[in-house]
Order: structure tokens, then sequence, then C-alpha cells
């Protein structure tokens, strides 16, 4: 119970801290109004899905959830990609990104903290474990955010650059969702990496929450990937040439 | 004068129409004719704990979660995950796969929740269903 709740923790919340810390080593100056804005954006949101999900998963014959999961990474992946293509700082953009996925991770969470009904010992250790995989979650994301701050004195894009990857990494989870609901052909897989790096090794899960890693991509995983990463890149460096 | 600032358009229209050339290779929005599986989750156990299908097919498994709290039904080799609530089913479109086999768990309790799909090469698909036939 204790080190499966800290490695589900870690699974869903790092993804969400992590595209936290880059927006806001993106722009340090706005770190409180953006956290403000999380908070009283996503708070609610994520209760009212919550009071919503068997309504939504009924949905859809079922896929309901799902569907909504991948209109909530697809948000998230445009709102990162406006954020990047903007001269100026929009606020409640970065927090609308952030929030878009604690949508999706965030209700997992739910279920499993709040909606499991356990017994007493199993309840400790399952705080236990949320507190110790929260705090790995989060020390990572701060030490994402000064090593983002400190590499911008060297390379001023650094933090834009992990922005697209972001951004091509919830347009890989959502075209996984869909591949998943058979609404996307191209499910092969292209290759497995499970020698190299696994997906489920500690690696493996900072490397999928931050660049979207997938040990046995499909082919229109990878190529939803690259794609939006290569159009991201590019049209980033037009913007910040023009 | 306004201080707003403004939106600039987001991204050219010919992204959009790139993306979706390319992600729109033939496939069936609703597959009635998949091989159909399923799987029973009571008491923490899948059943049955290994499911023999068809490499090379598309297949449809349906997961009926019969305990009254929700699991989750995860597998990295299959590239899989979705979260099923209780006394209810859930569908998942896996394949083709290779020969092999694949382990799956339920993430909220991956000691007990815990099985493995096997695919099948064609001929001994076809042994299989053969033997499954005469028996009947």
């Amino acid at each position: 119970m204790l080190i499966n709740t800290v490695i589900l923790l870690l699974r869903e919340l790092l993804p969400v801290v992590l595209l936290l810390s880059l927006l806001l080593a993106a722009n340090p100056a706005a770190m409180r109004t953006i956290l403000l804005r999380v908070l009283l954006l996503g708070a609610p949101l994520l209760l009212l899905q919550s009071s919503q999900y068997s309504l939504l998963a009924e949905l859809l014959e079922g896929q309901g959830l799902e569907f909504w999961y991948a209109c909530c990474y697809s948000l998230c992946a445009l709102f990162i990609a406006a954020l990047l293509l903007q001269k100026q700082q929009h606020h409640w953009l970065a927090a609308a990104a952030v929030v878009a996925l604690l949508l999706v991770n965030g209700s997992n969470l739910v279920l499993y903290l709040f909606l499991y009904p356990r017994q007493l010992d199993d309840s400790q250790s399952l705080w236990l474990g949320a507190a110790l995989g929260s705090g790995i979650s989060l020390s990572i994301a701060v030490l994402m955010y000064h090593l983002v701050l400190e590499l911008r004195w060297h390379w001023r894009q650094v933090a834009a650059v992990l922005l697209c990857f972001s951004a091509a990494r919830q347009i890989s989870a959502a075209v996984f969702i869909l591949h998943q609901m058979d609404w996307l052909g191209g499910a092969a897989p292209v290759w497995s990496q499970h020698l190299w790096i696994d997906e489920s090794s500690e690696l493996g899960y900072f490397l999928n929450a931050l660049l979207g890693y997938k040990s046995s991509p499909s082919q229109g995983q990878l190529l939803a990937w690259s794609l939006t990463l290569l159009v991201l890149l590019a049209l980033r460096q037009r913007e910040s040439t023009s | 004068m306004s201080l707003k600032p403004t939106l600039k358009p987001l991204l050219p229209r010919r992204y959009f129409q790139l993306v979706l050339m390319l992600l729109c290779w033939p496939a069936p929005l609703f597959a009635d004719n998949l091989p159909v599986f399923e799987l029973t989750l009571k008491d923490h156990l899948f059943s049955p704990s290994t499911l023999q299908v068809p490499a090379g097919k598309k297949v449809k498994i349906i997961i009926h979660n019969q305990d009254p709290n929700p699991e989750e039904f995860e597998s990295f080799s299959m590239n899989r995950e979705k979260v099923i609530l209780g006394n209810s089913s859930g569908v998942v479109f896996v394949g083709p796969l290779q020969p092999g086999t694949y382990p799956f768990t339920g993430e909220y309790n991956p000691d007990s929740a815990k099985g493995q799909l096997i695919a099948l090469p064609e001929a001994q698909w076809q042994a299989l269903q053969a033997g499954g036939n005469d028996a009947d």
C-alpha cells in the first residue's frame, strides 16, 4: 500500500508540477499570480469533475471519461502553444494549461485517495505514501525550476524549448487515449525499449512527465509528438527572431 | 486606447490541415467486427488471469469491475491504462500485438490484481480455436 501510493502519487503529480515549474521558470515574476490562478481555477473544476465521474464514464458507450481526458490534454497543449507564440505573458493561459493537466492527473488521485474506502491501517499507509509521493514530486519540480533559472543565464530559450517538449507530451498523451478508444489508427508499437529505459522505472516516470517518453510508442504517438515538437520549435524560433 | 493585450492567431491553418491529414489514416471509428474478450475483476483478482488473443489483430477487451471500488487497468507493455469505476465496465482496444506475453495489473491493487495477455501466432490461435470447437 505504501509503496504503491508513493508510485501513484509520483506518476500522477509529477507531470503537473513539472509543467508548473517550467511555466514559473519562464516567468518567475508572476509566480504568485499563476499559483493563485491555478488554485482558483483548478480546485472548483476538479471538485466539479469528481462529482460527475459516473456521468462522464457512461457517456459515449463507456468512453466518455477518456474522451474528456483527451480533450484536456489537447487543451493543455493548445494553451502552452499559445503561451509560446505570444510576445506578452498571459498568466491566465499559464494557469489554464496547468489546470487542464490537473483535471486528468488530479482525477486519478481523487479516485485513489478519496473515493476508495479503506481500513484504518491501510489509510495510515495511504496518507504516509501520499505525503512521501507528493514530497518527492515537489522536490523534483523545485529542482527543475532552479535548474531552468540557472540555465537561462547561458541559454535564454531553455524554458521555451522544454515547454515545446511538454506540449508535444500532451498531444502524445491525447493520441494514446484515442488509440485506446479505437478512434485513431496507427496503434501498433514502433519499437520497445523496455530493456533500455523501462517506462515503469523512476527515470522512466521522470522522462515521461517531462518529455512524454514512452518505451513502446505507437506510430501515431511518435508522429504526433515529433510533429508538434518540430512545428512549435520552428514557430517559436520564427517568433523570437521577428 | 485599449491596453488589453490581444492574442495573435494561434497556429497557421496549414499546421492543422497537415496534422489531420497525417493522423487520419484508415481506422474504423466504430469497430464492430473485432474479436471481443472479457475480463472480470472481483475481489481484486482478474479472471481469467491469462487471456489468449490472436497476434497481429486488434482486439476489444471488455473489463467488468465487480468490486465496489474503482480500479485502474494498466499494462506498460501493451501501452494501455484505463480507470474503471466500481460496479461498472470499461472497454480497451489493444493491438495489433506481436506474438508474446503482455502482463497487466490493477494499479490500485498490484499485488493481487494481475494477469497476462498472451498473443498467439496465427497457427496456434487457429489450433486453439479448433480445440475449443472440438470440445464443444
